[in-house]
């Protein structure tokens, strides 16, 4: 081609600047659209870029000590320090890392249950879904705060059996949406179709079922990402979450903050902000996405 | 309709025997041996015979489950391990604060948000639909603590001002007994009150755009008259629906309110079981909260089939 005599450049990497051009042109477009949703995903990848990088973000540890204690906010600790001389903004950063690591853990870990449990109560039905169904309507009856907290009863302290108690929880009430996604999808003609041309079951499953669905996860996931956290931080104050010195905006929020909170109002400040924040955030973001992937949900706006 | 209801009332037996049967084995799941965790030293074989026949571990998951239904039925559930005390006197006093506080919240929750709502949608696109719509996103955004924390504290820096934080019931003192109530019920309505807002707001949208309110305005119908006699009505059902379905989540957060404002109610009684490992205790409240939330679901149901005929004949 003419084009490669003209540059360095090759015809590959023209196109692969193309394809970037265009993907780029497109999310600003989907980001004019909802803009809130788009401020919405530019906290949260803030979030994540904070959660990774914490170490080299922040100035200090946020376990170590110093003699400066309940210092006010000065350039050298832009959140001020708590009671032992932790410096705060860091504490809140690596907070984010807490929040982002048990949200995402116990997210994706609850998704599988979520979709065998789903996808078989749907498919197979009868008895085998109307136990399991009865089940999750008993787990359902219990509060979800009430939940975890009887499930950590049970099971003891510790970053892991938070994570899994989460993970249980969010399981159960994804399961019940996917169920209600097959369903619907079950009765579709195409799915017929494929039975009557001699499909098996798996098959049906995975190329007409699954990639159906799989609009519907999202939504779900994306909105139910925000419950994990505020799940989270909730049971940090309650003193069930994360256990200490381990840093969580909900454990900051707690005892100390509150016995502090005259002497150094921004051990409270600070955690309340990044949690307003962030959960205002993936709420924006998640009402973004229902809106774009699933219409019919739209309400009047 | 009665038919109706019976069907449902049945339909809610294997789910409360499934809750009650979790209830039973929840011991069974604690990992490690619970006998040996929560004797620590000192333990005799007699004292922890004594726990173990406490716990029930002694006997046969079937045995317990017929033991536990069969004290339910009498109203026994079972003895805290903390005072060796019957569990039912101290639930019964305080389900009521727990239930005053929620009553209360649904009613402030549902009455403000409904208003708020019907406002923010009759003057949509202006700068107090915007602010309304703004709040409203906030209120679901933050956290019930946090609000719950920062009304506790910001009047004491602000105004010198800390709320009476030890309770008084509603026999003894009832002035005093509303003015240490309604601030807790407040906070714990906010997030209720966000959601009706916006639930209201958008289905008071749908309903204005309908014909039948073409036609009244047409008529020559006053704004007011219109509003309250057509459209309120009917886009009132679905805040119904989400308002019973959300009291499962007030119960839930009645746990948080309760704790930071140091109300005696069931949300703090579960809070001191789980901390001093009083299982009995911990099981009561699980049955208890439940039920309570399986009973307001189907008296949701109910109400919808009432207002909905095409449910209940369907």
């Amino acid at each position: 081609m003419a084009l490669d005599a003209l540059s360095p450049v090759t015809a590959a990497e023209i196109t692969t600047l193309t394809v970037v051009r265009q993907r780029i042109r497109q999310t600003a477009k989907l980001a004019r659209k909802k803009p809130l949703g788009a401020l919405g995903a530019g906290v949260l990848i803030l979030l994540v870029l904070a959660a990774v990088f914490a170490d080299i973000v922040t100035p200090y540890s946020p376990l170590e000590h110093s003699p400066e204690r309940l210092v006010g906010p000065s350039w050298e600790h832009l959140a001020g320090t708590d009671q032992f001389g932790r410096d705060t903004l860091s504490r809140v950063v690596h907070g984010a890392r807490t929040s982002l690591y048990v949200g995402v853990v116990a997210t994706v870990l609850s998704m599988v249950p979520a979709v065998l449990l789903g996808i078989s109560s749907a498919f197979f039905g009868s008895w085998y879904d109307y136990v399991i169904q009865r089940v999750v309507d008993t787990i359902q009856a219990l509060p979800g705060l009430i939940l975890l907290i009887t499930i950590l009863v049970i099971l003891g302290p510790g970053l892991w059996n938070v994570i899994i108690a989460l993970s249980f929880s969010r399981a159960i009430v994804g399961s019940r949406v996917i169920r209600g996604a097959t369903m619907a999808i079950k009765s579709e003609v195409y799915v017929e179709a494929a039975r009557a041309s001699g499909a098996t079951n798996l098959r049906i499953i995975l190329r007409h079922l699954l990639p159906n669905i799989v609009p519907t996860i999202i939504v779900v996931y994306s909105l139910g990402f925000g419950a994990v956290i505020l799940a989270e931080a909730s049971l940090s104050f309650l003193g069930y979450g994360v256990p200490p010195p381990t840093p969580s905006w909900g454990g900051m929020m707690a005892a100390d903050g509150r016995a502090y909170m005259f002497a150094a109002p921004w051990m409270l400040w600070a955690p309340t902000i990044a949690l307003g924040v962030v959960i205002f955030s993936v709420n924006m973001f998640g009402d973004a996405i229902r809106d774009l992937l699933d219409p019919r949900l739209r309400g009047s706006r | 309709m009665a038919r109706y209801a019976a069907k449902r009332v049945v339909g809610m037996i294997p789910t409360l025997l499934i809750l009650l049967f979790l209830a039973v084995v929840m011991i069974d799941f604690i990992p490690g041996d619970v006998v040996d965790i929560m004797m620590e030293e000192g333990a005799t074989p007699e004292r922890r015979a004594l726990l173990e026949q406490a716990l029930g571990l002694d006997r046969s998951v079937p045995v317990r489950y017929m033991e536990y239904v069969q004290g339910l039925l009498v109203g026994d559930f079972g003895d805290s391990l903390w005072n060796s005390q019957p569990i039912l006197p101290e639930l019964i006093r305080r389900v009521p604060v727990t239930i005053e506080i929620a009553f209360l919240a649904t009613i402030i929750g549902t009455a403000i948000g409904v208003l708020l709502g019907v406002v923010s949608a009759m003057k949509q696109d202006t700068f107090i639909d915007y602010l309304l719509r703004s709040v409203a996103i906030a209120g679901i955004s933050l956290p019930n603590f946090a609000i719950a924390t920062f009304v506790v504290i910001m009047p004491a820096i602000w105004w010198g001002m800390s709320p009476t934080l030890r309770y008084v019931g509603p026999l003894e003192d009832p002035y005093t007994h509303f003015k240490i109530i309604l601030v807790p019920a407040v906070v714990l309505s906010t997030n209720l009150t966000a959601s009706v807002m916006r639930l209201s707001r958008t289905t008071m949208l749908e309903v204005l755009r309908q014909d039948y309110i073409r036609t009244a305005r047409a008529k020559g119908l006053s704004t007011m008259k219109v509003t309250v006699r057509h459209a309120l009505k009917n886009a009132m059902i679905p805040v119904i629906t989400l308002t019973g379905l959300q009291v499962a989540f007030l119960i839930g957060g009645s746990v948080i309110v309760e704790s930071v404002f140091v109300i005696p109610g069931l949300g703090r009684y579960l809070i001191t079981a789980v901390d001093q490992r009083d299982y009995p205790a911990v099981q009561a409240v699980v049955v208890l909260l439940g039920i309570f939330v399986m009973a307001v679901n189907l008296l949701v149901d109910l109400s919808y089939a009432w207002f909905d005929p095409r449910i209940r004949l369907s």
